[in-house]
């Protein structure tokens, strides 16, 4: 089961995601970070520990201190010394199609999910995700 | 070894002539001398940089074979001398020629020096003593040739009167036979005849033979004698001959013999010493002759070492030859100084003889010694004057090769200065305004020994007037040569004494026959009198010393005219050249690459210059230039010349051959002008006048011609325009067509020449005023400059103009503020999917999760959430509606506002907030305490200015805010600046006045209050902006 963590200033949608994701048994493990700035510390800080770093990251967009766009910015220069590979999914309440259109501009995004995100959404990504590693 | 005859003859002659070639024997350096010689020989005028060799080619093969090859020979660095003849065939003079290579710095050679001496005089004078004791000879034997005739059948001879004279006989003996005559002949002798003539009898040949014959008279003589018989059918009958008397011949050889020998006896008996020494070197025998040359008695020197009185630095050299002598049993000679009785030395030659003893056994030695001392002197004076010749070579050869004269000169006195052992050499120059009153030091040279002692500083020009009889010498071209004690004039002499002058030798410097100065010789050490090899030496330095600063004469005027020249083609515009037909070469003047961008070195040789003539006219100049040269006519030719890369240039050249003596053009002088630009003119004349055909007839605008501003024609179109008739406006002044504050305007475009349309007021001749566009050309017309210019009435293009622009203006508004518009749209579309979608999509959430759940504190959670989410969208859409307010309010009413008053408010409200942060809060708005400004707003830009600076302190220190006023270009300004904790504006600044943007984990943050009070400032035409340093401090600037 994979380690799974939500990057989300908004803390209901950090609660309802984690219950559904709990819920559905698709995670051996959730990690909670309220901006991007606490979760490139964490994967800084753990980068060789592969067994502790997450699978699937969930990125919103719109956070104080350091955006998701910031954060895709500094985690391109990090992923080379990570020791795990992770798909990212960018989540944004946004629909704004330029919004879109820039998180495909990154390679490290594996797809942009658009809030709120059903049980189903979530097990229907994190398999498509499989699918391709 | 030199000739012989070089030493008299230096001596003899002040004339030294000198020359100096360099590798291709052009003359580089000659003397005046020299020049005069070539001149009156070959009839030549020889110049620096001429050909010797090629010169002398032409006049003389063998002379210049002779010549080539000793050039050749000093050029390969050797120093010779030789004796030659050159002439011209009909006058051959006699040449002592020494040959010096001349050296540059790096010792290559580069050419060389030859110093001449006429020695004609000489030689002649011996040929003539050959030719005429030759021919005295001749003459004394053809008087002295007798004749006789034997006929042999008759027996009878005849003798002629030299005959009878030669053996003293009277007539008497004039019918003498032959057979008589043998009985005169002398015994011993006359077999000798007999069998002479018997031979020659039987041979029918001839004799010769010498006999000595005794006449009456007793006395003996020697003649000689010749015969030659004569046949008749083959048979002898006449015998003649010749006799000569050589009796003076035979005695003079003898004489001669005779007197040798003599000769050799007295030298050796008069002006041999002899002395005899043992083998320990003392003196056991000294002959009496010692006296006469020593001045010691014999007995003085009896019994003392031969060695004690020779000279110290010669007393090695005679005691191993002693040595060796005795050693060897040779004799051996050497040649030594001796001391003589008045205690000094003379040069003594000795050879010693060793003596052996019966046992072999060297006893004693023999000497027998010469004075010498004279031979000794004259090999000194011989080499003395060798270093003088070379001294004077090597000074010369720094004339020919310095560029710059005063060098060279400096140079050269310095070499003829070590050469000759002067202790100073100086060079004065005839101050040229004031004539003769006073000369100045212009060169000098300074032994080593005087180095110091020469303190000319405060006579370095020196009055003639203080020695009259130094200037009187010298102005009439006569050297002043003088011991300094029996200098006359006062002031001169204690001046000179003052520089421990002991003598001087000034020599005056002619240049172009003047005074021009002097060259003066000082000798400081000992009053010393100067051999004449050194005067000659000196007067043909000085000669070379003014030709060489005639040279320099010549060269500054040529720098002068250079000057003139290229003072007269940069300000023509033309390029002047000189063209030197034999070699090609052209000098271009400097200002070739003003007028055709070509630097001389680029406008090249003849050569280069031909192929720079466009291919289509290369033809046509080239042979009109063929025809000027041969006809010596002056030319004017058009051409395209090529300029720069592929670009051609139309030129005038204009100019003229000039040709020597034999006809033959060598050299050519023109001037090119650039006429690009007139032919260009000249086209466009042509075409603005068919323009301006047409136009007359179909132009709305009015046209008129103008010759510095009066109109010489127009079209009806300018009297529409302007009102006044075309009679009216022939001869009018154009300039008053314009309005009075226009026409300074309009005058100063026609001064310049200015083609471009430009605007003015027009006035018609009723007075009223239009807007007029102007339009001119100038143009090349019947040898003068005019303008055609256009008029065109243009007041409905200016208004429609205006119109345009205002609407222009209108819509740049517009289109701003549709530009601000759509950005604040963006920011709606933002804030509506990001704050107020996603409360909305966690409501849709937590619906789900509650409708799910049986658990009620599950549901009493969820009932909160949801609560919580429905309270934001409510504080999103009020901010929202905030904003939006903003924008709508941007006629908001502004009103006079004291900074100080709305903070004083601002601080109230945030009183708690600032002293929990132990804020300091300051404020300069003494210059600018006033901004006209919506209450409301001021006070929001404060609150929230002063609430982020509280909020992003710094922890580790005491919060300062400064706030200050200022004005820029009218706007006013706040700026507020504090030490917080500061932002990272690389990272962050493109997200700071961004709703619900924060860049700090910072509790308090909402991210608002920025984007309010930029959306309010932006909304009044403002502007805020932001600079910032982490860990410093951020100021904001507001531009109200």
């Amino acid at each position: 089961m994979a380690i799974i963590a939500l990057v989300d200033d908004d803390s209901i949608f950090q609660f309802t995601a984690t219950r559904l994701l709990e819920s559905s048994k698709l995670a051996q493990n959730i990690l909670h970070f309220e901006n991007g700035a606490e979760a490139l510390t964490f994967l800084r800080e753990k980068a060789l520990q592969k067994e502790l770093l997450p699978d699937y990251l969930f990125l919103d967009i719109n956070m104080p201190f350091v955006d998701g766009w910031m954060f895709l910015e500094d985690f391109t220069t990090l992923k080379s010394s990570l020791a795990k590979d992770i798909s990212i999914f960018m989540v944004s309440s946004s629909i704004d199609p330029r919004d879109l259109n820039r998180a495909k501009s990154f390679s490290e995004v594996t797809d942009f999910i658009i809030k709120p995100i059903s049980l189903e959404r979530f097990q229907e990504l994190l398999k498509s995700a499989q699918t391709i590693e | 070894m030199p000739s012989p005859f070089l030493s008299t003859a230096i001596e003899n002659s002040t004339g030294v002539i000198a020359f100096s070639l360099d590798r291709q024997y052009r003359y580089t350096s000659f003397t005046n001398s020299h020049y005069q010689t070539m001149k009156k020989i070959w009839n030549v005028e020889i110049a620096i940089g001429v050909n010797f060799l090629a010169l002398l080619e032409k006049l003389n093969t063998s002379d210049y074979l002779k010549a080539k090859g000793n050039f050749d020979r000093a050029l390969a660095g050797e120093h010779f001398t030789k004796t030659e003849d050159y002439g011209d065939g009909i006058q051959r003079l006699f040449w002592e020629d020494r040959y010096d290579p001349i050296y540059d710095e790096n010792k290559n050679i580069i050419g060389l020096v030859v110093i001449v001496i006429e020695v004609t005089d000489r030689i002649e004078l011996i040929n003539k003593n050959a030719i005429s004791s030759e021919r005295l000879n001749l003459a004394l034997n053809a008087g002295n040739i007798g004749i006789w005739e034997w006929n042999m059948s008759t027996n009878d001879v005849f003798w002629s009167d030299e005959i009878l004279r030669i053996y003293g006989l009277d007539q008497a003996f004039r019918t003498l036979t032959f057979e008589d005559y043998l009985t005169y002949v002398h015994p011993e002798d006359i077999d000798r005849l007999k069998q002479d003539i018997d031979m020659c009898l039987q041979t029918n040949g001839q004799y010769k033979t010498e006999h000595r014959v005794i006449p009456p008279d007793g006395i003996m003589r020697w003649i000689s004698g010749t015969g030659k018989v004569f046949l008749k059918n083959g048979v002898p009958t006449k015998m003649t001959g010749t006799i000569i008397d050589i009796t003076q011949q035979k005695t003079d050889a003898k004489a001669l013999l005779e007197s040798q020998e003599v000769y050799r006896t007295l030298t050796n008996n008069m002006h041999d010493m002899v002395a005899q020494a043992d083998i320990n070197g003392n003196f056991i025998y000294v002959s009496p002759s010692h006296k006469r040359i020593l001045g010691f008695d014999s007995e003085k020197l009896f019994g003392r070492s031969i060695f004690e009185l020779i000279h110290p630095q010669d007393l090695p050299l005679v005691a191993t030859k002693f040595e060796v002598s005795i050693k060897n049993k040779n004799p051996e000679k050497a040649e030594f100084r001796y001391k003589n009785a008045n205690g000094e030395y003379v040069w003594i030659e000795t050879q010693g003889n060793p003596i052996l003893n019966p046992k072999g056994e060297v006893e004693t030695i023999i000497l027998s010694s010469r004075d010498i001392s004279e031979r000794k002197a004259n090999e000194e004076a011989l080499r003395h004057r060798d270093a003088m010749v070379s001294a004077l070579a090597e000074a010369t050869s720094y004339l020919a090769v310095e560029t710059n004269v005063w060098i060279g000169l400096q140079k050269a006195i310095g070499v003829l200065g070590e050469k000759t052992g002067a202790d100073r050499i100086l060079i004065f120059q005839n101050d040229p305004t004031t004539a003769t009153a006073a000369c100045t030091l212009k060169v000098k040279w300074t032994s080593n020994e005087m180095e110091g002692k020469f303190e000319y500083a405060g006579t370095a020009q020196f009055p003639y007037r203080l020695a009259p009889s130094l200037e009187k010498s010298l102005s009439s071209k006569k050297t002043f040569l003088s011991h300094v004690a029996d200098i006359q004039d006062d002031a001169y002499r204690t001046e000179l004494a003052a520089l421990h002058v002991k003598s001087v030798i000034n020599v005056p410097i002619q240049v172009y026959g003047q005074f021009w100065g002097f060259l003066g010789v000082d000798e400081c050490k000992a009053e010393r009198q100067i051999t004449n090899s050194e005067f000659a030496i000196l007067k043909s330095f000085v000669a070379t010393v003014g030709t060489v600063l005639e040279r320099k004469e010549i060269e500054r005027e040529n720098k002068e005219w250079q000057t003139r020249y290229e003072i007269i083609a940069a300000s023509s515009g033309q390029v002047i050249y000189d063209y030197d037909v034999p070699s090609g070469q052209i000098v271009w003047s400097g200002n070739s690459k003003d007028v055709l961008g070509l630097e001389t070195g680029e406008m090249g040789n003849a050569k280069e210059w031909e192929k720079r003539i466009h291919a289509e006219d290369r033809e046509r100049v080239t042979a009109e230039l063929e025809t000027c040269r041969q006809e010596g006519k002056s030319f004017q030719i058009e051409y395209r010349f090529q300029t720069k890369s592929s670009s051609f240039t139309q030129l005038s050249d204009r100019g003229f051959f000039l040709k020597d003596a034999n006809g033959v053009a060598y050299r050519m002088l023109g001037i090119m002008t650039d006429i690009s630009q007139q032919k260009k003119a000249e086209f466009e004349l042509k075409e603005s006048e068919t323009r301006f055909r047409t136009l007359q007839e179909a132009s709305f605008g009015g046209i008129g011609l103008h010759y510095q501003g009066e109109i010489l024609d127009a079209n009806k179109g300018l009297s529409d325009i302007t009102g006044f008739s075309y009679d009216e406006l022939i001869g009018m002044n154009g300039v008053n067509l314009i309005a009075p504050e226009s026409q300074s305007v309009v005058k100063e475009k026609i001064n310049m020449g200015y083609e471009k349309p430009y605007d003015v007021i027009g006035i018609r001749k009723d007075g009223t005023r239009y807007n007029l566009e102007i339009h001119s050309r100038n143009i090349p017309y019947q040898g003068k400059t005019i303008r055609v210019t256009e008029f065109r009435d243009i007041t409905e293009r200016k208004q429609n103009e205006e119109k345009i622009i205002d609407q222009n203006n209108k819509l740049s508004l517009f289109a701003e503020d549709l530009k601000r518009k759509n950005e604040q749209l963006d920011e709606f579309t933002q804030i509506v999917s990001h704050n107020l979608r996603s409360p909305v999509s966690n409501i849709l959430s937590l619906l789900d999760f509650y409708e799910k759940t049986e658990d009620p504190a599950e549901k009493k959670m969820f009932i909160k959430m949801l609560h919580d989410s429905g309270t934001k969208i409510l504080t999103s859409l009020q901010e929202l509606n905030e904003v939006l307010k903003i924008k709508q309010d941007k006629d908001i009413a502004r009103q006079d506002l004291l900074f100080e008053n709305v903070l004083d408010g601002v601080r109230k409200q945030l009183s708690s907030q600032i002293a929990e942060a132990k804020a300091v809060v300051s404020t300069d708005f003494e210059r600018v305490p006033k901004v006209k400004y919506p209450n409301i707003y001021l006070e929001s830009v404060l609150i929230n200015l002063l609430s982020n600076a509280l909020k992003y302190r710094h922890p580790d220190r005491t919060p300062e805010i400064r706030l200050k006023s200022t004005v820029e270009n009218e706007r006013v300004i706040l700026t507020v600046t504090d030490n917080g904790l500061g932002i990272d504006l690389k990272r962050y600044g493109h997200h700071i006045f961004k709703l619900r943007k924060t860049f700090h984990k910072h509790p308090e943050s909402r991210g608002i209050g920025l984007f309010m009070i930029k959306s309010q400032i932006e909304a009044l035409g403002g502007e805020i902006t932001i600079s910032s340093e982490q860990n410093i401090g951020t100021t904001f600037i507001v531009k109200f």
